[in-house]
């Protein structure tokens, strides 16, 4: 037969059995009934008396049924039809059954909806696509120096240069640095997040302006003044007007004209919308020498041009400079650009993803025990289904199918559960997760949910079945389950689960308690200031008009300059806040801690009459400057020496002060106070030590810190710090106060110090959250599971109970005995989740600050928790078995 | 059983139903009689094994059913070749004799 032909057969035949499928079946059982009728004749033909004749002919023709089975598994389509009675009859069975029904739906739905939500956010933080044309091949290039340990150092703009023309793995580079400006002009100035952009930048990004352009080389000979609007600041201050291209506007005392509007999909460089893009124009500072680092560089990969390619193709361009001039940077960083979004949150995601699959485990350890009990019920129609003609596989097959049914009522009811908790998560989230706004139930997730519930249903489907598809017959006949103590073999396969449930749920649990107290610790690390009732707030005052000079908007200099309008207006600011009774101190600072604003930059360190290290090995320091409040404000002692005051003017000797780390480190066993340090090639006396701040992150020892006093140096951008009780108030002050200064000054990011400490820390406590949520609804389902097999165990013992205590025994031996078996199944478990918790928590050693990954006191307390909870759980049903009266039992069971 | 058995037993078993319904209709009993015949009483098919093979063959298009009366006035579903069952014995029984052939080649006694 031709192949067209019989597929063209087999789906006629298809059809006419889906649709006359039953009276074929009546068909063919009129069919064997005329064959037993002729060989009845056959029979009596013979000579056998009418009853023997029937008899032997039925005898031989054996079951009608069983026939009609093996007629209907040869039919066209004879596996669909199967699946489909299947499928009837598990959901028939299902509506049997209502209690076990919900219970194990909800048990799948729970386990489903926790990894559909925690699977949508790590789709939509790590495995989207970022929003530009060919993201793949976008790395971010640093400069690197490790003699002196610096991975990642801000690019110098000559280097930048050099690599962009002698490179051959990048087809493009672009370099970008944060700027400020301030929109003026308008009754409301605004302090703008702003983004110096090279051409070449927008072109590696491949995002074209959605009204107007991006630059072009020639914005960035420094002429034309241009500015490219952010989507967001295009919507927010000029209603999405695509009239704008062309107009001017006010910016710092200057006017610029807009080119273009970048598209809302644009998020560059990171989350936080970007409101003003400027031409990148390089200062003759940062031309001059291979000192300032400014730049943050993107690249794009040449095809076939690896990372590492790339990182080996421009370190050698680096070292080659570095052998004519010392003070570069001998070698670079190249990181992916999506690798770098989320390498500090892929830990914490990926151990969230094994979490909820350990709850789905556990989870369907739970169904399998239910479907476990539920077998040995159905044993009867399993020997029945048997002797009518069902075959082992069939069974088999049905019963999977049950579950797999099973599973995708739960998975409906999971995905349901998911939709509202990714609500709850993306809320949650912290804000440095990146674009977990954007985690929704698209494609990709419901395609993973579908793989998870078919394996699911398998994994608590497959082993019930194969016990339950092999009946015994005697058992049935046996009436089951008769016997007094109850067989020990049956129960091994509800053991093996609920060992397996406690060691995973142990694991799960002491992970949690590692974040536990890895969160106690950040939380009550000593930061070096005190943060409560500090207020912050970002001020730049336009360069237009308090000129820093050179005129640097990241404003690192070769030579201090000093601009008494600005100094004066902090001088002034300082005083007239001090002033407000409710305000008991304030300053300012460039770089405050936890602040995104402001400049933060190191500086080599030279000690005046100390040999000078070659350039380039020289330590560093975090560089900075403050007010004479500041510290008063921020309430950082002063351990030697004294603060700034306001002598510490322009005209007066030029000092610094030092923090305990840098003493320590630069000066040890010595007095750092009184020597003279040399910064910009000016010595400067160190007047004070104050006490170490963490500045980089709550989790990072603080480093070696030069503050110089605001008065002899002014970068331009400039945080405020007023210590004070009542946030609106104070805030409602600041404000006036900066306005009364002058009006044309905008404050920006005003928020208490607090709100920035709970950022910092809201990743680690994000996880911790929800790991202890998981892990609590994995000892949840443990306990449950422990629960059930007790009481399971009770139900298979309740005649020996009865026969025990009706001999005599103590109630409290019976429970005893009971409890005693549950306990030595969990005592395995802790065993087994001690070892696996030892081997695995390890892993996670990355998300843990100030504890180890093997801390034994969480991993005993763990272990506590769950064996108490499973006294508890095992406690239920046996005390439950002992309070029956034993004449009840001795007769129900009879 | 294995496999290869169990398909060269339902192959042979197609043939033999093939074969027996070249003289004309039968009913099922009818054609495990002719069975009975052709092979001298070595094969005795039963129901259990007679019906799916016949229903499978129904499937391929080789025989078709209607109901009839037997010799004994009972109401019984006749059998018959289709034109391309006709066919199909063709093939199946040049297979066979090609298969016998190499068989009894190959059990041969080598002399």
């Amino acid at each position: 037969m031709r192949p067209t032909r019989s597929v063209v057969r087999w789906l006629y035949g298809l059809a006419r059995n889906v649709v006359r499928g039953g009276r074929r079946d009546a068909d063919l059982r009129a069919d064997i009934g005329s064959y037993v009728d002729l060989l009845t004749d056959e029979k009596m033909a013979a000579g056998a008396p009418p009853e023997d004749a029937r008899r032997a002919a039925l005898l031989e023709v054996g079951s009608v049924q069983a026939v009609t089975e093996q007629v209907r598994e040869i039919r066209a389509g004879a596996l669909l039809m199967q699946i489909w009675q299947d499928l009837v009859y598990a959901v028939r069975t299902m509506r049997r059954d209502p209690p076990f029904t919900v219970v194990a739906t909800l048990t799948i739905a729970l386990g489903i909806g926790a990894n559909t939500a925690i699977f949508s956010v790590v789709n939509a933080v790590l495995l989207k696509p970022l929003p530009y044309a060919d993201p793949d091949g976008l790395v971010i290039v640093w400069e690197r120096n490790t003699a002196i340990g610096k991975d990642r150092d801000p690019v110098a703009a000559p280097n930048y240069l050099d690599w962009r023309t002698h490179n051959t793995t990048l087809t493009e580079m672009g370099a970008f640095r944060f700027t400020g400006f301030t929109l003026t002009g308008v009754d409301d100035p605004e302090q703008l997040r702003a983004l110096s952009m090279s051409s070449s930048a927008f072109r590696v990004l491949g995002v074209e302006a959605t009204v107007g352009r991006t630059f072009s080389d020639d914005d960035e000979k420094g002429r034309a003044r241009v500015v490219v609007l952010g989507h967001q600041l295009w919507q927010r201050r000029f209603g999405g007007d695509r009239a704008i291209v062309g107009r001017s506007l006010a910016l710092d005392d200057g006017v610029f004209t807009v080119v273009g509007v970048m598209p809302r999909s644009f998020a560059f460089p990171d989350d936080s919308p970007v409101d003003l893009y400027s031409p990148l124009v390089f200062t003759s500072d940062e031309l001059n020498g291979r000192r300032l680092h400014t730049l943050s560089v993107v690249g794009r990969r040449r095809t076939g041009a690896t990372v590492d390619l790339a990182a080996a193709d421009l370190g050698a361009i680096a070292r080659r400079i570095a052998a004519e001039d010392p003070t570069s940077n001998p070698d670079v960083t190249i990181v992916g650009a999506h690798d770098l979004l989320v390498e500090d949150v892929r830990l914490g995601l990926v151990t969230l993803l094994a979490t909820v699959a350990f709850v789905l485990l556990i989870a369907c350890a739970n169904v399998a025990n239910l479907l476990l009990v539920r077998a040995s019920a159905r044993r009867r129609e399993m020997a029945i289904r048997s002797a009518l003609g069902a075959g082992g596989s069939r069974l088999l097959r049905q019963l999977l199918t049950e579950s797999l049914v099973l599973s995708l009522v739960g998975a409906i009811a999971g995905v349901a559960l998911a939709w509202w908790l990714l609500d709850v998560v993306v809320r949650l989230g912290p804000p440095n997760l990146p674009r977990v706004d954007q985690a929704s139930l698209d494609v990709r997730v419901l395609m993973f949910v579908a793989v998870a519930t078919l394996l699911t249903g398998f994994i608590f489907g497959i082993v019930p079945a194969l016990q339950a598809a092999r009946p015994r017959l005697v058992d049935a006949t046996d009436d089951g389950g008769h016997t007094v103590v109850a067989g020990n073999m049956r129960n091994r396969g509800r053991s093996l689960l609920l060992v397996f449930e406690v060691a995973l749920s142990l694991v799960l649990l002491a992970g949690a308690g590692l974040m536990i107290r890895s969160l106690l610790k950040l939380q009550n690390v000593h930061l070096g200031f005190n943060p409560a009732e500090l207020q912050t707030a970002q001020i730049n005052l336009p360069l237009s008009r308090y000129p820093v000079n050179p005129r640097q908007l990241r404003p690192i200099l070769t030579t201090p300059t000093v601009d008494a309008k600005r100094a004066q207006f902090f001088a002034l600011l300082e005083e007239r806040l001090s002033a407000i009774p409710d305000v008991r101190a304030a300053g300012a600072v460039s770089a405050l801690p936890f602040h995104p604003a402001g400049i933060d930059y190191d500086l080599p360190v030279v000690v005046e009459g100390r040999p000078r290290p070659r350039a380039g090995e020289e330590p560093q320091a975090d560089f900075r400057v403050a007010t004479p409040g500041y510290f008063r404000a921020m309430e950082i002692p002063v351990v030697r020496g004294r603060a700034f005051t306001e002598s510490d003017g322009p005209n007066s000797p030029q000092v610094v002060i030092i923090n305990e780390t840098m003493a320590r480190q630069i000066f040890t066993g010595e007095d750092a106070v009184g020597r003279r340090l040399l910064l910009y090639g000016r010595p400067r006396e160190i007047v004070g030590v104050v006490g170490s701040v963490r500045h980089h992150g709550i989790s990072r020892e603080p480093r070696p810190e030069m503050i110089l006093p605001h008065r002899q140096f002014q970068p331009g951008v400039m945080t405020l710090v007023v210590r004070g009780g009542e946030r609106m108030a104070i805030q409602r002050a600041v404000t006036d106060v900066v306005r009364s200064l002058d009006s044309q000054v905008a404050l920006l990011q005003s928020r208490p110090m607090t709100e920035l400490l709970s950022r910092s820390i809201a990743q680690p406590r994000f996880t911790t959250l929800l790991l202890v949520c998981f892990a609590g609804l994995a000892l949840a389902l443990a306990l449950i599971g422990i629960y059930g097999v007790a009481a399971y165990m009770v139900s298979q013992r309740v005649r020996e109970i009865g026969l025990r205590i009706a001999l005599g025994a103590r109630r409290s031996a019976v429970v005893g005995s009971v409890v005693r078996q549950s306990m030595v199944l969990t005592g395995a478990g802790l065993l087994i989740g001690l070892a696996g918790a030892a081997a695995s928590t390890g892993l996670i050693s990355g998300l843990l600050f100030g504890v180890s990954a093997r801390d034994p006191m969480t991993l005993i307390a763990a272990a506590v928790v769950l064996a108490m909870g499973s006294l508890v759980a095992a406690c239920i049903p046996a005390f439950r078995a002992s309070r029956m009266a034993p004449a009840a039992i001795l007769r129900a069971g009879a | 059983m294995g496999d290869v058995r169990t398909d060269l037993m339902r192959g042979t078993l197609d043939l033999l139903i093939l074969r027996s319904l070249t003289t004309g209709p039968l009913h099922g009993l009818g054609i495990a009689r002719c069975i009975g015949q052709l092979t001298r009483g070595s094969f005795d098919v039963k129901a259990g094994s007679l019906f799916p093979a016949l229903y499978r063959l129904e499937e391929r298009g080789l025989v078709a059913a209607e109901w009839g009366e037997s010799d004994t006035r009972r109401r019984a579903k006749f059998y018959r070749l289709t034109r391309l069952g006709r066919k199909q014995l063709q093939i199946e029984e040049a297979n066979w004799h090609r298969i016998a052939l190499a068989m009894t080649y190959a059990l041969e006694p080598t002399s």
